[in-house]
């Protein structure tokens, strides 16, 4: 290798921006979250340029708070209340630098955002957004809410109103313009009831442009409507009175497949349940369920008709007549009707034994991800039978599973190849685990293991010589383990990769 | 017994398998596009030193199938490329940027996707999780905003800042 030594790196070689081609660069930068791009502004003036010179960085429009908390040995957390919203400044930019052709809106802290903010966007731009979001926006009310939406609803495929004033009225008002919606989530919403369903109206356009409705399987199977709608011009702030007129309900609903509705304890959610699943049913892939109230046997009777279900999301919830023998067949048929369930999460259902799971879970093959938070009847023999018939899972969520030792866990090291996360918190796991990690685990990036009382500092250190397996965790967690000491935590930190996050705190420690 | 003769822009000739090689789309095509003979392949923009490390990727990868499409996962939190690097190719790929630069810049030139993904990957994980400051001094890039300018810039995203 008789190389000539390398060039004297001159001040321009080292900028990736002055020295990739475009195509390349736009590589780079798809790796990089919104938000840092925007940062990235700052670094000189040809990162300005080049950066602002691509619409389609900018189609995607994030205004999320931060999703990293600056990591601390100390783990301390850092709040994300100071963070300030979006100007409406950055919001025309934005704009702007998308070519007018913005496709993604989310802002997520919404309490910053302020209504001229909104409307200024709205009125402005002739929007194509497919995706819109926004996370608690307070003083945003209904009303405009509800304009800025309809306004949309010609492209809108995915709609997101998290702790938003949202009304039964405007649901349906939503439901009635977005032909194309494809996902609906109405967190933290409160006020609504099963008749937000009802009564949907297809309004006609405006125009004499003849609205042309296609249904039936495309591309992916997935039944598409398409229609041409003129913009609708909101005069003097009125959404405008078209006539409306009423039709059965089914087939004119939007696809919807995607439900979430996170948060609503207080909704009057059985009656949204029934009506999601019967409404949905031939479309419906996830179902986000979340702390929003018990589940009765009714209910999960009408989720068996849903036979298109992927994603179930049943956590912070109860199955109300868990003692009763009926339960067990009511999941059993769920499992049947339901063969594509790839995602469930159970979190908290303390009410549950081992013979429910299974008959929930036994008939399944391609769990990929199971979240069994508290969940106490998970035992070393569950995991066991349950590992042989879950080969492709890569989250798993163990946590203040309180029977779980080193054999259960073995069992899925040993059969779940592709594991990427694993959270054995609060588990009577001890040092041997760590050899079963290494030994086993190929691919896991993230790594919670906290308040596990019999962890030492001696298991903990097996991990650092071999370092492939540190280095690859995007995040790891050894918060509250009594027995590892900060020495320990300190090399361990330093093996990691510094973009990755390592928590660590003895309370007294 | 087949192997291919490629002659680099510092006139050297490197003799490779053709399997290997075949995994680069230019080579192959110009491959299959006869021109067989005996002359070697010539391939101006691409020095000896940076076509050695290219095979040794190709090798190593010769045996991997090709990526069939994304896996449009529509996801409300859009489409996130995965950030993950196996461990073979993150050793392969610490190297100084200017090698690095290189490395990208034939990966496009001969369109070889996966190291051209991962050379990308690996400038973007640069990037990442830094402040405008660190970007600077990591890539060594003069600041040339006014600071007036610069404290604008911030203010108009302050969202987007730190803290």
């Amino acid at each position: 290798m008789a190389n000539s030594p390398p060039p004297a790196l001159d001040r321009l070689a080292c900028d990736p921006l002055a020295i990739l081609p475009a195509d390349v660069l736009l590589n780079v930068l798809d790796h990089i979250p919104f938000r840092e791009r925007v940062r990235c502004l700052r670094v000189s003036r040809c990162w300005y340029g080049r950066l602002t010179a691509v619409p389609r960085l900018w189609r995607d429009a994030y205004f999320t708070g931060s999703l990293r908390t600056r990591s601390t040995s100390a783990g301390s957390t850092s709040t994300t209340a100071a963070t300030p919203g979006p100007s409406s400044q950055s919001f025309q930019r934005v704009v702007q630098w998308s070519g007018t052709k913005l496709r993604g809106l989310t802002v997520a802290h919404g309490d910053k955002l302020s209504p001229t903010a909104l409307a200024q966007l709205v009125k402005t731009q002739r929007p194509r957004l497919e995706r819109f979001g926004l996370t608690n926006a307070r003083r945003i009310e209904s009303d405009l809410l509800l304009r800025t939406v309809v306004r949309l609803s010609a492209t809108l495929t995915h709609l997101s109103l998290v702790g938003c004033k949202v009304t039964d009225a405007s649901v349906r008002e939503i439901l009635c313009h977005c032909w194309q919606l494809r996902s609906l989530n109405l967190s933290h919403s409160t006020r609504l009831s099963r008749f937000m369903f009802e009564q949907v109206r297809i309004r006609p356009p405006l125009t004499e442009s003849p609205v042309a409705i296609k249904t039936g399987a495309t591309g992916r199977g997935k039944r598409t409507y398409q229609a041409t709608l003129s913009p609708v011009r909101a005069s003097a702030g009125q959404p405008p009175a078209a006539v409306v007129y009423h039709l059965p309900l089914s087939p004119l609903h939007p696809p919807i497949q995607h439900f979430i509705f996170r948060d609503n304890d207080e909704c009057a959610a059985p009656g949204i349940w029934a009506t999601v699943c019967t409404y949905y049913a031939a479309t419906l892939e996830e179902l986000d369920w979340a702390h929003t109230g018990d589940v009765t046997l009714p209910m999960l009777d009408q989720l068996a008709q849903c036979t298109r279900l992927r994603h179930l999301n049943l956590s912070g919830g109860k199955f109300r007549g868990a003692a009763t023998p009926d339960l067990e067949p009511a999941l059993l048929h769920i499992a049947e009707r339901c063969p594509q369930l790839t995602k469930v999460y159970l979190a908290r259902h303390t009410e549950l034994t081992e013979s429910h799971l299974q008959c929930l879970l036994g008939l399944n093959t391609q769990l990929t991800l199971l979240d069994l938070t508290a969940v106490h009847c998970v035992s070393n023999a569950f995991l066991r039978t349950f590992s042989l018939h879950a080969p492709s899972l890569t989250h798993l969520n163990l946590s203040a599973c309180f029977l779980v030792e080193d054999t259960g866990v073995s069992h899925i090291l040993k059969r779940c190849p592709q594991l990427v996360y694993l959270n054995v918190s609060s588990t009577a796991v001890t040092d041997l685990i760590v050899m079963r990690l290494l030994r086993y685990s190929r691919h896991l990036r993230w790594l919670w293991m906290e308040s596990c009382p019999a962890l030492s500092a001696l298991g903990i250190r097996l991990m650092l010589s071999p370092s492939a397996f540190l280095t690859r965790l995007d995040v790891f967690s050894l918060f509250n383990c009594h027995k590892v000491d900060y020495e320990t935590a300190r090399q361990v930190r330093a093996v990691m990769r510094p973009d990755a996050q390592f928590r660590f705190y003895i309370p007294n420690g | 017994m087949s192997t291919v003769q490629i002659l680099t822009s510092d006139g050297q000739t490197v003799t490779v398998d053709r399997k290997v090689v075949s995994k680069a789309g230019v080579i192959d095509s110009a491959l299959a596009s006869g021109a067989e003979g005996n002359s070697p392949l010539k391939l101006d923009n691409i020095s000896a030193s940076v076509l050695e490390k290219i095979i040794e990727y190709l090798k190593h990868h010769v045996d991997d199938q090709p990526d069939d499409g994304e896996d449009s996962d529509d996801d409300i939190d859009g489409p996130r490329r995965d950030p993950i690097i196996d461990t073979w190719d993150a050793k392969f790929i610490e190297v100084d940027l200017e090698l690095l630069y290189e490395l990208i810049l034939a990966a496009n030139y001969l369109d070889i996707k996966p190291l051209l993904d991962l050379g990308c990957k690996t400038v973007a994980n640069m990037i990442k999780g830094k402040t405008p400051e660190e970007i600077r001094s990591h890539f060594n890039i003069p600041a040339d905003f006014t600071p007036e300018e610069e404290e604008q810039i911030r203010l108009e995203n302050e969202w987007a800042e730190d803290r």
